[in-house]
């Protein structure tokens, strides 16, 4: 059961810490994924060599409400490093989670007590 | 007055502690790590504060600059504002040095609870009060720095607190202001204070961990990743600002207050410097005698160690056991049959037994625990059969 639950936990922390490590270039481009706020060489890389660019359609919205929070606690620009440093943290939680559920089974206490017959 | 703990406090720590295991292992239990939080976050103020100070402008004006007013606060405005992730490491930086007040607090009453404050551990004891109070004013100078007008009430608060001491008030004063009013020179004052007590920690550190065999000082990298994530969070949930400039031409009276590191501020508005001074003085020294009374009044007094020289082989496993470094392995007499000898340092001896236990040659024993005592103690146990 414990074993069972420590690889939920794994599985749960890596898919977790990818998804939010995903989200990383997103924030640091300023909370959009438009092509044109996508680095030069990279959009070189693009359009001449056909790698894809992520497409961050779906996460869209999260960029109104996370700006309007951020300008309501007073931060003034730059508002897609505030999300980096978050989505990085929530990243660490779930990289945290999994360390801990894959060391968990290590760290249990076996004590011999050496006992002369 | 030790037996005064609450017992009920004690218990209620190592169930936590208990159950915390139960949940996540003592592999990854932070009360284990307790010591080592606050020295997690140093590392992280160390690399942020170096960042910042990559672009930090130590001056109050732009004497050095007429084009445009570069100052302590612009330069704090530009790494806020435009310097890339420049929030974000002003942030750690701040939330750090919260973050590590709060561990090393919780350090300090997880030492008391579990009554690991006294007798030979006083030292670690006295170190850790004078490190926290050395943490508190390098916070506060670092409140200065941004020189908005937070900074200026700050600065002329401490400078009429100063001023109220006897005899070296006025040279307190002079050295905290580097001179005898603000000036540019008063902001690289702070910096250098700032900058340099906080290597001066380093020194303290070494104070406090000298008595410690095996110091734990790096928490795993699962409680690292935890602590460094619960700082990024916050630097999101709560950004930092600046308020307006410092103008010393005019007379700010209130700011914002971050308990953590201004109560001695709030305290000074509330009651007359006099009054402040014997408060603070009074607390940080009785804080420093908590663990005073053990000394003449241990319930059980403390036996140092004895090595039996006639056994002794000289095989170091008493000193590599011994927690505290009480036992020195030094050069046998000449005409012994071995190259060392162990020695106990009786004022560092804690009477815990490990070096009993590690001894192969019962070649050192407590005086007022013999082993043979203990294993017939133990062998009485064994034998006893349950009713």
């Amino acid at each position: 059961m414990g074993k069972t639950i420590d690889i939920v936990l794994v599985v749960v922390g890596a898919v977790a810490c990818l998804a939010l490590t995903g989200l990383m270039p997103w924030a640091e481009l300023g909370m959009t994924g438009a092509p044109d706020a996508w680095p030069l060489w990279l959009r070189w890389v693009n359009e001449n060599l056909g790698l894809p660019l992520p497409n961050y359609d779906q996460v869209a919205s999260l960029s109104t409400g996370w700006s309007e929070y951020l300008k309501k606690a007073g931060a003034e620009s730059r508002f897609g490093d505030y999300a980096y440093s978050l989505v990085m943290g929530l990243a660490m939680v779930a990289a945290a989670i999994g360390i801990a559920a894959i060391g968990r089974e290590e760290a249990e206490e076996k004590t011999v007590l050496p006992v002369k017959k | 007055m030790y037996t005064s703990i609450p017992k009920g406090l004690t218990d209620l720590t190592l169930a936590i502690e208990k159950g915390t295991n139960a949940v996540i292992s003592n592999r990854y239990n932070p009360f284990y790590y307790h010591g080592a939080l606050p020295q997690f976050y140093l590392w992280v103020l160390f690399l942020s504060g170096l960042l910042l100070f990559a672009y930090y402008i130590p001056t109050i004006d732009n004497a050095y600059f007429s084009a445009n007013l570069v100052n302590a606060w612009t330069s704090v405005d530009y790494i806020t504002d435009k310097l890339p992730m420049g929030a974000v490491i002003r942030g750690i930086h701040r939330y750090a040095g919260d973050a590590m007040v709060i561990t090393i607090v919780l350090h300090a009453l997880r030492v008391w609870v579990t009554d690991r404050y006294r007798q030979y551990r006083w030292i670690q004891w006295v170190s850790g009060i004078v490190l926290l109070l050395m943490v508190l004013f390098i916070g506060q100078t670092g409140y200065y720095l941004v020189w908005d007008e937070r900074s200026l009430v700050l600065t002329r608060m401490t400078v009429s607190a100063f001023d109220a001491i006897p005899l070296i008030g006025p040279g307190l004063k002079a050295w905290f202001l580097n001179g005898s009013a603000i000036t540019n020179l008063t902001l690289s004052n702070f910096l250098f204070i700032h900058i340099g007590l906080s290597f001066s920690l380093l020194f303290g550190l070494w104070v406090h961990y000298v008595r410690m065999t095996r110091p734990v000082i790096t928490p795993p990298p699962a409680i690292n990743y935890m602590l460094m994530a619960a700082l990024l969070v916050v630097v999101f949930a709560y950004p930092i600002t600046s308020g307006k400039m410092a103008d010393i031409n005019t007379a700010p009276t209130s700011f914002d207050i971050d308990w953590f590191f201004l109560f001695p501020y709030w305290l000074m508005a509330k009651v007359d410097l006099t009054t402040y001074w014997v408060l603070m003085v009074g607390a940080t020294v009785g804080l420093c005698l908590v663990p005073l009374p053990s000394l003449y009044k241990a319930a059980n007094p403390i036996e140092a160690a004895e090595v039996v020289l006639s056994k002794c082989t000289g095989c170091s496993l008493c000193s590599k056991d011994c927690p505290y470094q009480a036992i020195e392995m030094v050069p046998a007499p000449a005409g012994s049959r071995f190259k060392l000898l162990a020695t106990v340092k009786p004022y560092r001896c804690s009477g815990c037994g490990v070096c009993v236990g590690a001894c192969a040659f019962d070649a050192i024993d407590l005086p007022n625990l013999l082993d043979t005592d203990v294993t017939a103690q133990i062998r009485a146990m064994a034998e006893a059969k349950p009713n």
